[in-house]
């Protein structure tokens, strides 16, 4: 079965529905500033890349363990956590069929 | 934005800094994309376990990105990460990013349950909506939730008795009557 673009009007209780129009503008407005926020930072994966590696087996050792090679991250991987988290609310919000038109228009940029 | 990366690799007289930077651009596109194909399909799948499914999701999707990383930058001969530190590179950048995701998933859930207030959106349709998704056995906390409605018995016909169709009668009479 495929999956709604935008899922049906939820009725909560004590509250008012809202009409079609309204909630589709809404919707519409926050879906673009979750998509933006996840495509720059998606991008910026392949754009800064390499650019300088961060040493992270500090963090390993403050557990009291001993990595066995030197942890390193890339700068570009810094925002990375970012577009992750933005399409899992996509997704949570949405549904799998927005997050997944989502993927492929970063995969476009 | 591959393109630009392959454009630096190839303007003449560059002074080669950036060598490479195709294959890197390469391979890290193809962990961006695959750790959000799997983190989305996860998502999507990890519909029992609720309040874990970001940090689940995000644990399969760095997994499977990471993988296909480490696997491209190995067997690509362009590019020039020693053993050691690609190793390091992937475990260190995927562990980061899942450290990350588990971190800002406390305030991304809160984020997520004001924006399904506002924007009328039930978090969970999906369970709700599916009829297959009903567990062969039921625990013990959950049958407590079940009310057993009787379903009525169908219903029995049988024809007119002669003292029913006489009192019938009667008062079809009186009615013509009045």
């Amino acid at each position: 079965m495929s999956e709604p673009w935008s899922p049906p009007q939820c009725e909560l209780p004590g509250r008012a529905s809202i009409p079609d129009l309204v909630l589709s503008s809404r919707r519409e407005r926050v879906f673009l500033l979750l998509a933006a926020v996840f495509v720059v930072a998606a991008a910026t994966l392949p754009l800064l890349g390499f650019g300088r590696l961060f040493g992270a087996s500090w963090i390993v050792r403050e557990l009291g363990r001993e990595p066995p090679v030197a942890l390193l991250v890339p700068l570009g991987v810094v925002a990375f956590p970012i577009a992750l988290l933005f399409l899992g609310s996509v997704g949570a919000l949405y549904g799998r069929a927005r997050a997944r038109a989502l993927v492929i228009a970063a995969l476009v940029v | 934005m591959l393109g630009l990366l392959w454009a630096t690799d190839h303007v003449v007289a560059y002074d080669n800094t950036t060598t490479n930077a195709f294959w890197l651009g390469v391979a890290l596109v193809a962990c961006g994309l695959v750790t959000c194909v799997v983190a989305v399909e996860a998502f999507g799948l990890l519909r029992r376990i609720r309040g874990l499914r970001h940090a689940a999701s995000a644990l399969v999707g760095v997994a499977a990105g990471w993988g296909v990383f480490a696997a491209i930058a190995a067997n690509v001969p362009a590019i020039e990460l020693p053993e050691g530190e690609l190793l390091g590179v992937a475990l260190g950048a995927g562990g980061y990013t899942w450290l990350a995701v588990v971190i800002g998933a406390i305030p991304l859930a809160l984020l997520v349950r004001t924006l399904s207030i506002y924007l009328r959106v039930a978090l969970r349709p999906e369970v709700d909506a599916d009829p297959d998704d009903e567990p062969a056995f039921v625990s013990g906390k959950r049958r407590a939730l079940i009310v057993e409605t009787p379903v009525p018995g169908p219903v029995r016909k049988r024809p007119f008795t002669t003292e029913e169709i006489a009192f019938f009668d009667a008062g079809d009479e009186l009615a013509s009557k009045s």
